[in-house]
């Protein structure tokens, strides 16, 4: 290891002093190495800094950098956040589209059970069904909207005929033409309704 | 960074989107639907309804019940269309001072920027509720044949919702730059 410093130190050198040299200079060499490394050293980190002082950015730059850092941090938050919440909704409301797909299967079931004789064997038998059926559907997270007689509300309720009807309030539900349904809190179909009008005000 | 609502604003539906990111997305509605219907509807107890439910209420409250109100922005009351649409339209329509229209609804006046300023109010409520915070600027989108006027409605009923329009762009030029 000391050889080639030597052999760098003392430029032309002939290779015999160097060999003949390296048994008994010990300490003097390792005196000149340590030398030579601390001045290397010392060179390099001065050179190194004036690279760094060279290549820095100006300071509106840093700033500039750092705010876009920051801002794309916070846009980075709230898209979790947000994945988060998506992710969760999607979980709670996986089943929406195929609900929706199955509850004409449910109108049906209404429909038929609504035609048949009460008591009737066939009335029997499709009430059975429809009702292992519901409590399927109930468990997860299916609800009815299925009341007349309740106030019209434009969040659950869709108005598609309307009547003059002076015997109650106004804008009172007389009829269910057609089921709405929530999936846990989210309307999933709005109840199609029979409105009447003409009669007193509603009170509140 | 701020995010800027672009906004589709039709004559029966329409559709908020904002670019996440890199790719534009169309943020769903409360409901949960991609497209807002743009009807208003006033309630007896001088509520205000704004897209589906207020379409579900029309067929019970037609006088109160504004829709298409896109027809009749930018428009004088003497024009052509105005006189057509007066007579298919269930809702009161009157001349205001400066010769433009205005919807009279249970004895109070609305200009149609008014009633497109509610569409876009929604619209940038359930935006915000969305991407978790507000949000002041935003685009919006007419038919290439709208005049200086009806884009200044536009630009109007967007500032009336409490957002600054930066820019009306044509809706054949925002299609074209989404494909």
């Amino acid at each position: 290891m000391t050889n080639p410093k030597r052999t760098k130190g003392n430029g032309g050198d002939d290779d015999a002093y160097v060999l003949d040299d390296t048994g008994d200079s010990t300490v003097e060499d390792i005196e000149h190495e340590m030398e030579v490394t601390a001045q290397e050293a010392a060179d390099s980190t001065a050179t190194r800094r004036a690279k760094a002082a060279e290549e820095s950015p100006a300071p509106q730059e840093n700033r500039e950098l750092q705010n876009r850092y920051l801002r794309t941090l916070a846009d980075f938050e709230n898209y979790r956040k947000r994945a988060d919440r998506e992710k969760a909704d999607f979980y709670k409301y996986a089943l929406a589209g195929v609900l929706k797909d199955l509850l004409p299967v449910l109108d049906n079931f209404d429909r038929s059970l609504e035609h048949a004789e009460e008591g009737d064997d066939f009335h029997k038998g499709v009430l059975l069904i429809y009702k292992q059926m519901w409590d399927v559907l109930q468990r997860n997270g299916l609800r009815p909207i299925d009341q007349a007689g309740v106030p019209f509300d434009p969040k659950i309720h869709e108005a598609v005929v309307r009547e003059e009807n002076p015997s109650v309030p106004s804008q009172t539900v007389t009829a269910i033409l057609q089921k709405g349904y929530f999936l846990h809190d989210r309307l999933l179909r709005p109840a199609l309704v029979k409105v009447a009008v003409g009669g007193p005000e509603h009170q509140g | 960074m701020p995010k800027i609502l672009g906004i589709d604003l039709g004559t029966t539906n329409s559709c908020v989107a904002v670019v996440d990111v890199t790719t534009p997305q169309v943020i769903p509605n409360r409901e949960g639907s991609r497209t807002t219907p743009s009807v208003v509807g006033f309630t007896e107890d001088s509520d205000r309804l704004v897209g589906q439910i207020a379409k579900r209420q029309a067929i019970t409250n037609p006088f109160n019940t504004v829709f298409a109100i896109k027809r009749l922005i930018g428009r004088k009351y003497e024009s052509d269309e105005v006189s057509r649409a007066k007579q298919v339209l269930p809702y009161q329509i009157v001349s205001a001072s400066n010769g433009d229209l205005k919807t009279k609804i249970r004895d109070r006046e609305y200009s149609p920027e008014e009633i497109s300023a509610f569409v876009l109010m929604e619209i940038k409520e359930f935006a915000e509720e969305f991407l978790g915070e507000t949000v002041t600027e935003a685009i919006i989108t007419v038919p290439a044949y709208f005049n200086d006027s009806q884009r200044q409605a536009t630009r109007d009923a967007g500032k009336i919702a409490g957002l600054d329009v930066l820019r009306i762009i044509n809706e054949p030029t925002a299609a074209a730059l989404a494909s």
